[in-house]
């Protein structure tokens, strides 16, 4: 919800998304509605199967697909619903139209573009924004293990890293990166439990599992991430007690933990919000401000995006949730950036740029001047906010330099006034992508190789899990 | 048949018109030559008469992230604002030569330097093409600020930290990344070779 507001969205006017979901990667997308119709960024679309890039010359746009074995060259014309795609002819469901530097598809011509671009078959689920790309889905089935009827077990196909949410009556479990299906019965109900039944819905590029209790529940993550056990805490009976010799005064009644919140409604209290070791990733940049350009009309926002899933997709493999602050191409303020991360219990931030200068990456921590004196909670003061968390920031650049050094890929740590890095009560850095020492044949920047990006993203995963273990004690 | 004295009355009338009209257009041009001289002018260095001397320079080299320090013969005025200006004046100059490691746009320029808190801070006063055309990412950006810090510590002992203004106002960043809301210390940590 904090998100939600700091990105200026209202509950009640939700971004649409679209949800892609491929067999490398998933990722969502936001929807631009033009003439009555959904739209995507053509751009935004394709860009995780590799490295797009969008040119024209008058209504004439061409895209250049650059993937790991092979590119592609797609034309489309402002105001056409023709496309040619590997040479061939492909009608879209409504005109392609472009903005400014963006060109926008059809929501519904997305399976269609896919299959020419990733080669694969793809369903699109209209109504929840949802594109299936090849043979992905996981499954998942709910049960009560006998003889606990306090407890639900839910079995995924593959791990899965939802959001958990609860409010009175409602355990929500959404899923906005895993190509969650529905299977078995749903709505699935349970006699005899407090958790009740448990349904399943997907809308707006999302999938969620409603659970139905009428108690406290808790979550818990077990088997990397293929198991979520759901534990309602069950009312204690009050035990018959022997008659007093003598008369005692009226007590009232109590439950056994005089600590917990107290029921709200008078059955169901708010679970509470399940710990969970979070990494906040930040591509910089972004919508009005492009950031540097990096030649050949490649933006250094399109490029710290394309590098910041490859990072989440990394952690997602290493069972660290990861959250991007950005998933597409919006615009955020510095301010708006760190109020984001500071409202969440993340375990760090990292932000991510691109350069064309130089060669390898370079880490930046954040520069405070040296009298600075160390910020305490409970308040902070705004410009030095990092102060208290320097130490553990620079552990990780060094966890960080440790993993890019055994991939061969030089790495420079250094210090900056790069905002928000001061502003963040939290473990930060900032990685600068810049070309690789040795640019792969066939490869025009070297920033857009994906087997380059791939490695940096790697080697982050690895440094940062390295750490998991000493930045968990330190929450 | 039209009369002679009103034939060549019209042909003066028509040459004066011609000869007006060329003289208008003389003008026009002047006034856009003019206009495009205006646009291009740099803030010109007060005029420094007197010996040179050798000042201290940290100039940024941009492929291997550091700081090199030379020296450099210049005429310094002996007011302390005029002095600041003319090193970093100096200091961009050397920026703008060809074969540069640390390349800016031709047109940058340092507009004033003020000395506030007993000569403690300075406020570096650079034009618009300075930002404008300054090359944008972390490294870069960071560069020109520490050789600007460095470089003005070097020559004033006692001067703690810079600030630097664009055209007079304070700016976020300098071209996306280094922060200008902040004072960046004349000592502050970057690799000197």
């Amino acid at each position: 919800m904090a998100l939600l507001f700091l990105l200026g969205l209202s509950p009640g006017a939700e971004e649409k998304k679209l949800a892609v979901y491929t067999p490398q990667t998933d990722y969502t997308i936001p929807v631009t509605d033009h003439d009555g119709q959904e739209y995507v960024s053509l751009t935004d679309l394709v860009d995780p199967l590799g490295q797009a890039t969008l040119t024209h010359k008058g209504d004439r746009w061409k895209l250049r697909l650059v993937m790991r074995s092979n590119s592609l060259e797609a034309e489309f014309n402002d105001g056409s619903s023709t496309a040619k795609i590997r040479g061939k002819k492909v009608q879209l469901s409504h005109a392609f139209w472009t903005d400014g530097q963006r060109g926008y598809v059809p929501v519904t011509s997305a399976p269609v573009l896919m299959l020419q671009f990733a080669r694969q078959s793809a369903s699109l689920r209209e109504n929840s924004r949802r594109l299936f790309v090849g043979d992905v889905s996981t499954t998942y089935s709910a049960e009560m293990p006998k003889g606990s009827s306090d407890k639900l077990v839910l079995h995924f196909s593959a791990a899965v890293n939802p959001t958990i949410s609860t409010e009175p009556g409602h355990v929500r479990l959404t899923f906005n990166n895993e190509p969650l299906i529905a299977s078995g019965v749903n709505p699935q109900s349970f006699e005899n439990s407090p958790i009740h039944s448990s349904t399943f819905s997907e809308n707006n590029g999302a999938a969620e599992l409603n659970i139905a209790t009428t108690a406290p529940t808790q979550a818990a993550f077990s088997d990397g991430g293929r198991t979520i056990t759901l534990t309602a805490s069950l009312p204690q009976v009050a035990q018959p007690v022997p008659k007093p010799a003598t008369p005692a005064p009226a007590v009232p009644a109590t439950t056994a933990n005089p600590t917990a919140p107290a029921p709200l409604g008078g059955q169901v209290a708010q679970a509470p919000a399940v710990p969970r070791f979070v990494v906040i990733i930040d591509p910089a940049h972004g919508g009005d401000d492009p950031g540097a350009a990096l030649g050949g009309g490649l933006l250094e926002k399109d490029v710290n995006l394309a590098i910041a899933r490859r990072i989440r997709a990394d952690l997602d493999q290493r069972g660290i949730a990861a959250i991007l602050l950005r998933d597409g191409d919006a615009t955020l303020t510095l301010d708006q950036r760190a109020i984001a991360v500071n409202a969440t219990h993340a375990a760090l931030y990292l932000c991510v740029h691109a350069t064309s200068f130089g060669t390898g990456v370079h880490l930046y921590s954040a520069r405070l001047n040296p009298d600075v004196k160390i910020a305490t909670r409970p308040f902070l003061p705004w410009d030095t906010a990092q102060s208290g968390y320097l130490d553990l920031s620079h552990n990780l650049e060094a966890s960080l330099m440790t993993e890019f050094e055994s991939r061969q890929i030089h790495s420079i740590p250094l210090q900056s006034g790069l905002r928000p890095l001061r502003n963040i009560a939290k473990p930060a850095i900032a990685i600068e992508v810049a070309e690789p020492e040795s640019v792969p044949e066939g490869v025009e920047n070297g920033l857009t190789s994906i087997a380059y990006q791939q490695a940096i993203a790697n080697a982050i995963g690895a440094g940062i899990a390295n750490l998991r273990g000493t930045l968990e004690v330190s929450r | 048949m039209i009369p002679r004295n009103l034939v060549i009355t019209i042909a003066i009338l028509l040459a004066a018109l011609a000869a007006m009209g060329l003289y208008g257009y003389h003008l026009r041009r002047q006034a856009t030559e003019l206009l495009k001289t205006e646009a291009d002018v740099k803030p010109v260095a007060p005029p420094v008469s007197g010996p040179s001397e050798q000042i201290t320079i940290l100039t940024p080299d941009d492929d291997h992230g550091d700081l090199v320090r030379r020296q450099v013969a210049a005429a310094l005025p002996a007011e302390p604002t005029l002095r600041a200006r003319e090193i970093v004046h100096v200091l961009i100059t050397q920026w703008q030569e060809k074969n540069s490691t640390h390349p800016i746009g031709a047109n940058a320029d340092v507009k004033e330097v003020f000395l506030l808190d007993d000569n403690k801070t300075a406020i570096v006063d650079v034009n618009g093409a300075f930002a404008e055309q300054h090359r944008s990412g972390i490294m870069v950006e960071e560069l020109t600020m520490a050789s600007l810090a460095r470089t003005l510590g070097a020559n004033f002992r006692g001067l703690q930290q810079i600030k630097v203004i664009v055209d007079g106002r304070e700016r976020e960043t300098l071209a996306g990344h280094a922060d200008l809301t902040d004072f960046y210390n004349t000592n502050l940590d970057w690799n000197v070779e």
